[in-house]
């Protein structure tokens, strides 16, 4: 190799490992920082606050533990589609900056202060947004500075830009127009309007699923995101009843509730509260409806019951040894959850409800925790015992107020008064807290978050580009013999850095594997990132023996399209509400077992069968090359040919054998081998079609050609079962009605369908442009080793 | 040698069952499987129209199905007049089993090199034989059962019976039921351990009621019951089609006039509930006779019930406890699971544990995990009584072998190809 390709070689190499693992301008970690026992930057504890650290602690959302990091993206993802929210600049803020950009670039020092505001100004870029009619600055504020403000600020949050409205209709609702203010708005901004889209998504929820037009499933998305935002901001500090003053008079509850004048933090009223039911466990006899004290009580555990609602994650770990292992809410760790659901209050006949409670409340406390156990489990029908036993666990189980909502109150302080130093020691506290008290649970926290700001499918989708570019430099340049050393630096060099990639693609399937504790494939989202992985995989085998480019290309094409769906399912609301990819599986799909075997074999089907097409792909349009340029195509057509045949070899053998399982597993499930469920008989369409392809080739009814047409028309077969079975709505599979995806679905459909009409079309209507006759026959093929 | 011999044994196959070749051609194969292609589609298309079942019933298990293009569809307006006929399931099904058959006789070498890809059609057939036989035994039943209580039946999801039961003395009670296929047809039927003879007079599997009012008279079939249920609570009922979709609840109901030596005791309507006639007692109090409709003659006491057909098992099973867990924090369920007791005959008992993805087999029957109330505490069953559910095992493990066979072949033929390349070179 001459000195230039082989440089050349090295910078494509390196720009490679730049895209899939060094720190770059894509993501905000790289693998740099999994390997640091302490992944958190060195920062000065007393100037800033260490976000990075507070992003660790753990919360349960969706059934899953995960550090508070994971939470911000997820639910800034499901509200902007974005893993940010972005902040209008001040005036004077824009300024600045832009002062001090300037000063830099022309290499001034940085007077103290100015270098100060560069600090905490944030690392990302300034942009403008449409407001008004005019462009303003913005600046994009990262997931979990968002977070913080939500939590502890809200009033800041509520300023930040983070619900993504683009349908007309909704923004006319709004009183919003798309060109003069774009597309991304405020809770300040939509709070005057919170009342009409209340009532047009309620409208809206009353129409079937399947029959909402556009406006109606916006507004309901719209309504969603808003019920987030605002469950998110009371996580932490429940909402205010507004009970009117007299009630809480005739109660005698006024000095008792929360007064932000008087108190420092809420859990001043919950220590009161406490003082109330230690009181009550002293002395159950006032016990009985009418009597003031257990009014109060009555009126508490009623406001904590209703706050409960109102809360998007569990913050309070559950304490070993104590309780049933459970997470709580802030206000749950007071007085429990109901047993039933409010409205069975209605049944509750008072005098029972009275005589249980007091009689429960006459245990020793082990003792009573025994019988409001057995209660639970034996009187389900009865909500007078059901309620009482809240009561009594209200009042004589649950003790004290738990140290994690109090140091929750500190953190809160802390960040309003912008003290740093006690910020970060309170986080600090919090982490070691909860990480103990969460057990193994919590043992994946540093690793999530690294992983989330590592973002290896991000980086694996733009790495896809370039080798796809260089493969198709390859081809291009290829021709006159003196560039082929060049040439096959490319293919080399494409070859490589597939293999840096595709370890940077393994990467985040496997960190997925280890948070989640699952095989690969758990939903659609996680199929996607697989048919991609393994479409690389087989392609750099292919390329390993038939270095031509073409299997990087495909490969590279294949795994870039499906890192892409994989992001847009990421964000349909209907898949994926929370906006977390590593949801929980439901109880029928709750085996690691079937999920590694038949779910993973049927995948592999997909992808393989995909490759099949792309290749395809690839001989039709080398095909037509020919055509045009009058070139024979003899060694690269038996090239493509036997790469077809032999992948779709491999993929007749995985769906079979995954589809068999899943009827194995399916017996096992539902007692029936074979159900005709709508994706069953999409994986039985693959298995057949593949059938198909080999028969036509063993028969010699197609020849290569056809048998490139065949495969192509296999993706169409794949994309049905993949997503166009989920897009009926029926059957056991189904994950949820997809219509955004129909059109692309269509479209995919109709440019397949065209490429096969192409190659059957154009070399015909070439020829006959030219004019010429002597159209050579196609030579039949050698003879393989075929069945007859 | 091997070889020669599969040769020469196929050149006399062909010479012997010379009438077979046109049906073993993979012209045919690839014939057949586009139109299984078209059929599957098609199929699935209907399940959003006409239900899993139905879907079945139309394609699958028929010879031919008629397809009408759906009118929501690009250029639907015009083209959903357009009837088509779908070959259906059983004449495609039949006839790749034709095929397949045909090619082992007069195309496949029966050589050991080409064992591996004879296993694997092998394996086809036996599938596609499973499917077709399933398809035509395979029988779908449900158990409920509350918690501390047993059950010794089974019902079935679709059918019905009208059970007459002579419950004078609870202990030797005696049952007399008349089966779907009687009441479809009408007519009356006695028996003689009854003193009566039912007339039949009207029968469907699918019907709405509800109560007739001042505004709202009872229907012209509805009209004529005077006694029972269906007098006392005033009932109207409209006839209906059977509903197939997969969730879809088919109340069965039967009219019928109760004749003693051609003098009529009366008219009664019974109605069965899907879910299991325990049901009417939830739904109101006016229905909750529905489950048993007494009638008095001679001095005895009979009941009378439309149920859903019921299959009475040699044993019983008694559910201990459910457990019903969900993900904290969420409404996505983690585990349904029954604890049972299995009560053979001859006293004895077994502990077992029903849950997803494990069921309990016994006696023929398979019970699965199905429905779970966790606040009204009780737990159902689906039940399968499938006498081929081995031969799809069977198919797949001589599939597996048949590709290992033919998978070895490849890359013993690969290794050695790659072994000798170098000393080529």
């Amino acid at each position: 190799m001459s000195k230039i390709s082989k440089i050349f070689f090295g910078l494509i190499l390196f720009l490679g490992l730049y895209i899939a693992f060094l720190p770059n301008r894509f993501s905000q970690a790289s693998f740099i920082d999994f390997l640091r026992t302490d992944n958190t930057k060195e920062i000065d504890q007393n100037e800033t606050f260490d976000l990075q650290a507070f992003s660790k602690i753990p919360v349960l959302r969706g059934g899953r533990v995960k550090p508070l990091d994971s939470v911000a993206r997820n639910i800034l993802l499901v509200l902007r589609n974005k893993r940010t929210a972005l902040r209008v600049l001040d005036k004077w803020e824009n300024e600045e900056k832009d002062l001090v950009d300037s000063l830099k670039k022309v290499g001034k020092e940085l007077n103290e202060e100015q270098s100060k505001f560069l600090e905490n100004f944030s690392k990302n870029k300034k942009t403008t947004i449409p407001q008004g009619g005019i462009q303003v600055p913005v600046t994009e504020v990262d997931a979990i500075d968002w977070l913080a403000q939500v939590l502890f600020a809200p009033e800041k949050a509520d300023k930040l830009k983070t619900f993504l409205i683009d349908h007309d209709q909704v923004l006319g609702l709004v009183n919003q127009k798309l060109l003069d203010n774009g597309k991304f708005y405020s809770y300040e901004e939509l709070k005057p309007f919170l009342s009409n889209i209340d009532s047009s998504a309620r409208k809206a929820g009353e129409v079937e699923t399947e029959l909402r037009d556009s406006f109606q499933q916006n507004i309901i998305e719209l309504y969603r995101s808003l019920l987030i935002y605002k469950k998110l901001k009371h996580s932490l500090s429940p909402p205010n009843t507004p009970d009117r003053p007299e009630v809480l008079e005739q109660l005698g509850v006024t000095d008792l509730v929360y007064s932000p004048e008087k108190d420092r933090a809420r859990s001043d009223e919950y220590l009161r509260f406490r003082k109330l039911t230690a009181e009550l466990s002293e002395d159950s006899s006032v016990v009985q409806l009418g009597s003031e004290e257990f009014a109060r009580v009555v009126f508490f555990v009623d406001r904590y019951n209703q706050a409960n609602l109102w809360t998007e994650f569990l913050p309070i770990p559950p304490i070993p040894g104590e309780g049933d292992g459970k997470w709580m809410k802030v206000t749950e760790s007071l007085v429990g959850s109901e047993p039933l659901e409010s409205r069975e209050k209605q049944n509750m006949d008072p005098a029972q409800f009275a005589l249980t409670l007091k009689e429960l409340l006459a245990l020793e406390k082990t003792d009573l925790k025994e019988r409001i156990a057995y209660i639970r489990e034996n009187q389900k029908q009865n909500p007078s015992a059901l309620f009482a036993t809240q009561y009594a666990e209200a009042i004589k189980v649950r003790e004290g107020v738990d140290p994690v909502i109090l140091q929750y109150e500190d953190l809160a302080f802390a960040y309003r008064d912008q003290n740093f130093s006690e910020f970060n020691r309170v986080v600090k506290e919090i982490y070691d807290l909860t990480t103990t008290r969460a057990g193994s649970s919590a043992s994946t926290l540093s690793f999530e978050k690294s992983f989330n700001g590592f973002e290896p499918f991000y980086r694996s989708a733009i790495a896809y580009v370039f080798i796809f570019i260089i493969a198709c430099t390859s081809w291009l340049t290829a021709g006159s013999k003196r560039v082929s050393e060049f040439v096959r630096m490319l293919r080399n060099s494409a070859y490589y850095i597939t293999i840096i990639v595709f370890l940077c693609h393994t990467f985040g399937l496997a960190a997925r594997m280890w948070i989640e504790g699952r095989p690969p494939v758990t939903n659609l989202y996680s199929s996607a990132l697989f048919i991609g992985w393994a479409s690389v995989l087989l392609c750099l085998a292919t390329e390993k023996y038939i270095r031509l480019g073409i299997a990087s290309a495909m490969g590279a094409l294949i795994g870039f399209g499906s890192l892409v769906i994989a992001h847009s399912l990421s964000l349909d609301s209907s898949l994926n509400p929370t906006g977390d990819t590593m949801e929980m599986m439901r109880a029928v799909l709750d085996s690691n077992f079937w999920l590694a075997t038949h779910v993973v074999v049927v995948t592999i089907g997909y992808s393989t069968t995909y490759l099949a097409g792309f290749i395809g792909i690839v001989y039709v349009f080398f095909h037509i090359g020919c055509t045009i340029s009058r070139k024979p195509e003899n060694k690269m057509k038996k090239t493509l040919d036997s790469m077809i045949y032999g992948i779709t070899c491999f993929s007749l053998l995985f769906s079979l054998v995954g589809t068999i399982l899943g009827g194995i597993w399916a017996d096992q499930s539902w007692g029936r081998f074979w159900g005709w469920d709508a994706k069953e008989n999409g994986a039985l369409l693959i298995v057949i079609w593949n059938a198909l392809l080999l028969h036509a080739r063993f028969s010699g009814m197609a020849k290569t050609r056809g048998l490139a047409c065949i495969a192509i028309f296999g993706n169409v077969v794949t994309s049905w079962s993949w997503f166009g079975t989920n897009m009926l709505g029926v059957g056991l599979h189904s994950y949820g009605f997809m219509d955004k995806a129909f059109d692309y679905l269509m479209m995919f459909i109709v440019s397949q369908l065209f490429i096969i009409g192409f190659a059957y079309l154009f070399p015909i209507h070439w020829n006959l442009l030219l004019k010429t006759k002597n159209n050579k026959p196609e030579k039949s093929l050698p003879d393989y080793d075929s069945l007859d | 040698m091997n070889k020669q011999k599969g040769r020469s044994s196929l050149g006399q196959r062909r010479k012997d069952f010379k009438f077979l070749l046109p049906l073993a051609s993979l012209r045919l194969t690839i014939t057949l499987l586009s139109l299984s292609m078209i059929l599957i589609f098609v199929a699935t298309l209907e399940q959003v129209r006409i239900g899993i079942r139905g879907a079945l019933a139309e394609y699958f298990e028929s010879f031919y199905g008629i397809w009408y293009y759906p009118e929501k569809f690009w250029g639907g307006e015009i083209l959903q007049d357009i009837p088509l006929p779908i070959p259906g399931g059983y004449l495609l099904g039949g006839l790749l089993i034709i095929n397949l058959t045909a090619a082992y006789i007069v195309r496949f070498q029966w050589t050991f090199k080409k064992g591996g890809i004879q296993l694997i059609h092998l394996g086809i057939i036996l599938l596609l034989i499973g499917q077709l036989t399933t398809q035509a035994i395979q029988e779908e039943s449900r158990m409920q059962i509350n918690k501390g209580e047993k059950s010794n039946y089974i019902e079935r999801f679709h059918g019905v019976e009208l059970a007459i039961r002579d419950v004078t003395n609870p202990a030797e009670e005696k049952v007399i039921t008349v089966p779907q296929e009687l009441l479809e047809k009408g007519g009356s039927y006695s028996e003689k351990a009854m003193p009566f003879t039912v007339n039949v007079l009207h029968f469907g599997v699918n019907c709405d009621f509800d109560f007739a009012s001042a505004e709202k008279s009872r229907s012209p079939m509805a009209e004529i019951v005077n006694r029972g249920v269906g007098q006392t609570a005033n009932l109207n009922i409209t006839s209906k089609e059977e509903d197939f979709a997969s969730d879809a609840l088919n109340f069965g109901y039967v009219i019928f006039e109760l004749l003693d030596n051609g003098k009529s005791l009366g008219k009664w309507m019974s109605i069965s509930h899907p879910a299991g006639n325990q049901v009417w007692s939830q739904m109101s109090p006016k229905l909750s006779d529905m489950a048993f409709q007494s009638i008095r003659h001679k001095g005895k006491l009979w009941g009378v019930a439309l149920r859903q057909q019921r299959e009475y098992l040699p044993f019983s099973i008694e559910l201990l406890d459910i457990e019903n867990e969900y993900y904290q924090g969420t409404e996505i369920p983690f585990n349904f699971e029954s604890d049972i007791n299995l009560h053979l005959e001859g006293n004895q008992t077994r502990r077992a544990l029903v849950y997803m993805n494990t069921p309990l087999r016994h006696g023929g029957k398979t019970f699965y995990q199905y429905q779970m109330n966790d606040s009204a505490n009780y737990s159902v069953f689906q039940v399968i009584s499938n006498p081929s559910w081995l031969v799809p095992y069977i198919a797949c493990i001589l599939v597996s072998i048949g590709m290992l066979w033919q998978f070895s072949f490849h890359l013993i033929r690969f290794l050695r190809k790659n072994s000798q390349t170098p000393t080529k070179a």
